[in-house]
C-alpha cells in the first residue's frame, strides 16, 4: 500500500508546514530494481527472477482495460511494484488534469504500489501534449507556480509526490537560479519527495557545461526516495538521455557517491530501447550494489549539503 | 478543473516552444512563423539567445532542435509500433511522411500515446492515392489489433459447458461476447498481407475484395478470421445481445448456412470468443 502520511489532511495544505525528518519520507527502501517493459513480460511470469522490485511507466497502464493490466496484476502480486510517470506535466500552465490524477490514483491503489513519481518538466500546453519532458526555465514565478501544483497534487493523492530531475537540452537566459537550487527550494516549498537521476544529471551536465559533482553537492539528498540509472548517447557534441546500452561508468561514480548521502534509497535500472535479453538487464541493475555498499554512516540530515 | 496560475510569461514561453517543436516546418521557420514570436521576442533566429541560451558546444538552434527532432522521432516510432505492417506495405519513408502529415491533422491531446493512431485509417482514406483503399484496410486492420489488446479482458467461456445445455434451451440461450473482438468489413483482404507480414514472408498487396475479418484476442493473443457474410449477421446480433434463437432468426433448419453457423459457433467458443451463456 501507497505510505499514508502521519498528519492529517488539513496539515498537507498548510503553507507553513515543516519539512520531513524522516528519511525518504517514511517509504521504504525497495533495494535494487529494474524498469518492467513488454519485452520481458513472458520470462518475468514464467520464470519470477529474483528482483527486489519493478517500476512501471503509469501511464502504459492507465488507459487499457486489456493485456497490460493483466500482466501488472500478474506482476504485482509477486514484485513491488512504484509507479513512474510521464505526463503528469506538473510545470505546465494548462490546468491539472484532475481526470488523470484520479486514473493514477485508481492505478496505484490497484497495484498497491509504493509510490508515484514524475518529472519536473511540463508536457504540453494549451491542450497539445507533446510527449516530451520538457525543460522549465528556473525562477521564483516558475517555483511558485510548480510548488502550489505539487501541493494540490499530494493533497489529493494523499501521498508524497516524488519528482525527478529531468535531462535537459535547452536552459532559459531567463533562469535566475541553478536547477538543484531550484529543487532545493522546490522541496521546501512543496514538501515533495525527489527521485535522483543520476544519469540525468550527468547528462545535463555535459549539454550546459556545469560540474555534476557541484549539482550532487548542492541536491537536497534528504529527499531522495529513489535513484535512477541508466545509458545515454553520446553524440560528441551533446549526451541524449536516450536508455540505451549499459550504464556508463562516470554514472555510477555519481550514484556512488550520492548514495552515501543518504540513509539508502531505492535504486533503479532504466533500459527502454534497443532492450537486450532480461539476463543482460537484470545483471546490469544489479552491478548497482557494486555501488551501494557499504551502507551509509551519514545521517541523512546532516549530510544534506546546502 | 485548477484556473492556470502562472503569470503570462511562463504560460507564453511554453505555447512559444510547443509550436517550435511540434511544428512540420524547419525549426528556423518555424521560430520565425510563430504566433508567439512577438510575445516572447524572437522574430528571427538570429534573436532566439534573447530566450534560450547557447550551450559549450551547440548555438541555441541546434539545441532547440534536438527537441524538435526528437518529437518527430517519438511519434513516427509510436505509430511503427502500432502500424508496422502499413509500414511495410508504404515502405519507411512514404510512412514517415505520412505520418507528419497526419501529426499535424491529428495532434495528440492525450496524456497517453496508445490513441495516437486511431484516425490512421480515415487519413489513409483521405490522402494517400494509388494506396488508399488498401493501406485503409490494412490500418483499420492494425488499429483493431491495438484495439482488442486494450479491450477488457473477461473470462471466458469453458467449451465444455455446452454440453450441459438442455437441447431445449438453446433457442433461448444467449452467448456473451468477449469484450475484446471487431468485426471489419474491409475492402481487401488485409489480414493475408498482415498474417504474412508477421510470417515475415514478402506479402502482395492483394487486390481488392469485400473481405469481412473478426479481430479478436484469448489467451494466445491477438488473431483474425475471415466470417462469410451469415456468420458476421449472426455474430453482430449476438453482440447486441440477442438470443440463439433470434440470432439465427431467417435461416431455415435444413439450410446450409445454418449449419455452417452453428459449426462456425461451436469454433468461436472453442477460440474464446464468449464470456459466458445466459440460459
Amino acid at each position: 500500500m501507497i505510505a499514508k502520511m502521519d498528519r492529517p489532511m488539513h496539515s498537507l495544505t498548510s503553507r507553513t508546514r515543516q519539512p520531513r525528518k524522516t528519511p525518504r519520507f517514511g517509504l521504504p527502501n525497495l533495494g535494487v530494481g529494474v524498469g518492467l517493459r513488454t519485452t520481458h513480460y513472458r520470462q518475468i511470469l514464467t520464470e519470477t527472477p529474483p528482483v527486489d522490485w519493478f517500476e512501471i511507466l503509469s501511464e502504459n497502464y492507465m488507459y487499457t482495460e486489456g493485456r497490460p493490466l493483466d500482466i501488472l496484476d500478474r506482476v504485482a502480486s509477486r514484485y513491488p511494484i512504484v509507479m513512474h510517470g510521464v505526463s503528469l506535466s506538473i510545470g505546465s500552465t494548462d490546468p491539472l488534469d484532475w481526470e488523470y490524477l484520479a486514473q493514477l490514483k485508481a492505478l496505484r491503489d490497484r497495484v498497491h504500489a509504493v509510490w508515484v513519481s514524475d518529472h519536473l518538466c511540463w508536457t504540453g500546453v494549451a491542450g497539445r501534449n507533446v510527449h516530451d519532458l520538457l525543460p522549465l526555465p528556473y525562477t521564483e514565478e516558475t517555483l511558485r507556480h510548480v510548488a502550489e501544483r505539487v501541493r494540490q497534487v499530494q493533497d489529493f493523492l494523499e501521498a508524497p509526490l516524488v519528482l525527478e530531475n529531468p535531462s535537459t537540452y535547452v536552459e532559459f537566459v531567463e533562469s535566475t537560479m541553478t536547477e538543484w537550487e531550484f529543487i532545493t527550494a522546490l522541496g521546501e516549498q512543496a514538501d515533495c519527495g525527489l527521485l535522483l537521476d543520476v544519469n540525468n544529471v550527468y547528462v545535463s551536465a555535459y549539454n550546459h557545461g556545469f560540474d555534476p559533482v557541484t549539482y550532487m553537492a548542492g541536491f537536497p539528498m534528504h529527499r531522495v526516495v529513489q535513484f535512477h540509472v541508466a545509458g545515454h548517447t553520446h553524440h560528441g557534441t551533446h549526451l541524449i538521455d536516450s536508455h540505451i546500452g549499459p550504464v556508463s561508468d562516470p554514472v555510477w561514480q555519481l550514484l556512488a557517491s550520492a548514495y552515501s548521502h543518504t540513509a539508502g534509497a531505492s535504486v533503479l535500472l532504466e533500459w527502454d530501447a534497443e532492450i537486450p535479453p532480461w539476463p543482460v538487464v537484470h545483471a546490469e541493475a544489479l552491478r548497482a550494489h557494486e555501488f551501494i555498499l557499504p551502507l551509509p554512516s551519514v545521517a541523512p540530515e546532516a549530510s544534506c549539503a546546502s | 478543473m485548477t484556473a492556470a496560475t502562472a503569470s503570462p510569461s511562463l504560460r507564453i514561453l511554453q505555447a512559444w516552444m510547443s509550436d517550435a517543436i511540434t511544428s512540420p516546418l524547419e525549426l528556423e521557420e518555424a521560430i520565425e512563423q510563430s504566433d508567439h514570436a512577438g510575445e516572447v521576442g524572437v522574430g528571427e533566429v538570429s534573436e532566439l539567445e534573447r530566450v534560450v541560451t547557447a550551450g559549450p558546444r551547440l548555438s541555441a538552434i541546434e539545441r532547440l532542435g534536438i527537441y524538435h527532432e526528437g518529437y518527430r522521432h517519438r511519434l513516427i516510432e509510436c505509430l511503427l509500433d502500432d502500424y508496422p505492417a502499413l509500414c511495410h506495405a508504404l515502405g519507411r519513408d512514404r510512412f514517415e511522411e505520412i505520418c507528419l502529415q497526419y501529426l499535424q491533422a491529428w495532434p495528440s491531446t492525450a496524456r497517453s500515446l496508445n490513441p495516437l493512431g486511431s484516425h490512421i485509417a480515415e487519413f489513409c482514406q483521405e490522402r494517400l492515392e494509388a494506396l488508399s483503399a488498401f493501406a485503409a484496410a490494412l490500418a483499420q486492420l492494425e488499429w483493431s489489433v491495438v484495439e482488442v489488446i486494450h479491450a477488457r479482458s473477461d473470462p471466458v467461456l469453458d467449451a465444455r459447458c455446452l454440453e450441459y445445455v438442455p437441447p431445449n434451451a438453446w433457442a433461448n440461450a444467449r452467448p456473451v461476447p468477449i469484450s475484446a473482438l471487431r468485426i471489419l468489413n474491409l475492402t481487401h483482404p488485409a489480414h493475408r498481407y498482415y498474417d504474412g507480414f508477421l510470417a515475415q514472408q514478402e506479402p502482395e498487396i492483394p487486390s481488392p475484395a469485400r473481405t469481412i475479418v473478426l479481430t479478436y484476442r484469448n489467451s494466445t493473443g491477438v488473431e483474425s478470421l475471415e466470417l462469410s457474410s451469415v456468420a458476421e449477421r449472426v455474430l453482430r446480433r449476438l453482440i447486441a445481445g440477442s438470443t440463439l434463437g433470434e440470432a439465427l432468426a431467417g435461416l431455415d433448419d435444413d439450410d446450409v448456412s445454418r449449419q455452417e453457423v452453428m459449426v462456425a459457433f461451436q469454433s468461436w467458443v472453442a477460440r474464446g470468443l464468449f464470456t459466458r451463456l445466459d440460459l
